[in-house]
């Protein structure tokens, strides 16, 4: 019996060929798969860490606290807000741009890290060096820390006094001040006036009354077409933040000062049971029917209502916060 | 030659799943060390929570100190906040003062207890991470307003996800 040598020796070739081709095909597969796997992972691990970076500065007594996240590429964090269950919760994510080539063969979505019980304001410009600085929301009691966090450069024009040396004070390199005596402001930055100006962002105080300490006690932020009302400390997140992200977080910010404010109600009741009378039960029910479903746009007359209830509280022999 | 074709192929496939069942083992480790680090640095910013810190003329910013009717009202309305929290557990122990005749938790709310379960989530599997604090409350007696402080244990639970 004869055998087709020259057919065996060309199925063998044709096989070997075949088989190392999947073997490539297959590993390069296997590569771009791990890759992918890889940076979410990274991403992921990142955006946790923002979490826990963030946690420190959440210092209770202190009046503000800075910290400064530094990226090995260009990243843009994502912030979304949404009230679910009324605390409400951020969802940050790390976005690394994509190459033209690849962007067919990455996931959709990066992972989004839930944040329940912080209140992170943030723009979504991208850039390797994030700086993050605390503020605090007060009223009249201390509800929590407002996180605000940026990678723009930022420059305020001839802003107050008291705005200028709490800037001064923050050492956040990406906020400068330009005023007659001098002006730290990086070139590319965007532009915040005191009053309505020729400005990308105008802050204008509408707080004239005796008791306000200064124009700028509250007011509004403008932006374009947009306005965000704010009080207090709420005035460098509606500067830093975006229109949507800041309405929910200050939704949620409420939501718990209406918590808080029961909180405080049944424990006056405890203390007048010791003895240690506090007249501020009524008040602590008031705030929190107020504040219960409240948004934005309360901010300037529960502003006033807490300095009402702040003067009451001095007063007492046995302090309820 | 085809069959040894075959057998370098299978050998990277062991290869590639072992380097897989690697880096799966380093995501898992990855994701309990940044847990414990985040319940651990979630000890002082509890404590320090307007809904269970001492008020200002106490509170100080070098010790942790709890406000022991806020601790209270929460151990009876514990599920209230139960999608806020971002532990397992939070538990408060009064060490001292104690009874001596009470060597048994006295579960509040109680008059005269001694274990606030702040919050619980009911995870079977859990690690408990804990530090000492004051719990503190404001008094009246004769006419003078005193503070009255306990040692208690703040334990907070960190989440083990399976």
């Amino acid at each position: 019996m004869k055998f087709n040598k020259k057919a065996e020796f060309d199925f063998v070739l044709i096989f070997a060929i075949v088989a190392g081709v999947m073997i490539l095909l297959l590993a390069i597969y296997g590569a771009v798969k791990a890759g992918t796997s890889i940076q979410t992972q990274n991403q992921a691990e990142l955006a946790k860490s923002i979490e826990i970076i963030t946690d420190p500065m959440q210092a209770g007594v202190a009046e503000a606290s800075t910290a400064r996240i530094d990226i090995k590429q260009n990243v843009t964090i994502s912030n979304e807000c949404s009230i679910a269950d009324g605390f409400g919760v951020n969802r940050i994510a790390v976005e690394v741009p994509i190459p033209k080539g690849i962007q067919d063969q990455m996931p959709a979505a990066p992972i989004q890290i839930p944040i329940r019980n912080k209140y992170i304001f943030s723009d979504s410009y991208p850039g390797k060096t994030f700086y993050v600085f605390s503020k605090p929301f007060d009223s009249p009691f201390r509800v929590a820390d407002v996180l605000i966090m940026s990678s723009r450069n930022y420059c305020f024009i001839n802003p107050p006094e008291n705005i200028g040396e709490e800037i001064f004070g923050l050492q956040v390199k990406n906020i400068g001040v330009k005023n007659s005596f001098n002006n730290t402001c990086a070139d590319d930055s965007t532009t915040v006036c005191f009053g309505l100006g020729k400005c990308d962002i105008s802050v204008v105080g509408e707080c004239r009354k005796a008791g306000c300490d200064s124009e700028f006690d509250y007011g509004f932020v403008k932006k374009g077409e947009e306005k965000l009302t704010y009080s207090g400390g709420l005035l460098y997140a509606a500067i830093f933040s975006d229109k949507d992200l800041y309405d929910c977080n200050v939704q949620r910010l409420l939501f718990r000062l209406s918590n808080i404010a029961d909180l405080l109600s049944q424990k006056s009741d405890r203390m007048n049971a010791r003895g240690c009378n506090v007249l501020l039960k009524t008040d602590m029910e008031v705030l929190k029917s107020l504040t219960q479903n409240a948004t934005a746009d309360s901010l300037e007359g529960l502003y006033d209502f807490s300095k009402s209830i702040s003067i009451k509280e001095d007063r007492e022999e046995c302090k309820l916060w | 030659m085809s069959f040894m074709i075959l057998f370098v192929f299978i050998f990277f496939v062991i290869a590639g799943l072992f380097a897989l069942s690697f880096n799966m083992a380093g995501i898992k480790q990855s994701a309990q060390q940044l847990q414990k680090e985040a319940t651990l640095s979630s000890l002082e910013t509890i404590a320090s929570m307007p809904e269970l810190n001492c008020d200002s003329s106490i509170a100080s910013s070098s010790t942790l100190c709890i406000d022991e009717d806020k601790a209270f009202i929460f151990s009876s309305q514990s599920q209230k906040y139960s999608a806020f929290w971002p532990v397992a557990s939070i538990s408060l122990r009064k060490v001292f003062p104690v009874s001596s005749d009470s060597k048994v938790d006295i579960p509040c709310p109680r008059e005269n207890c001694t274990y606030y379960e702040i919050y619980n989530s009911h995870q079977k599997n859990f690690i408990n991470y804990g530090t000492y604090v004051n719990l503190c409350q404001k008094q009246k007696s004769l006419g003078i307003v005193s503070t009255q402080c306990s040692l208690a244990r703040l334990d907070v639970g960190m989440i083990i996800k399976n």
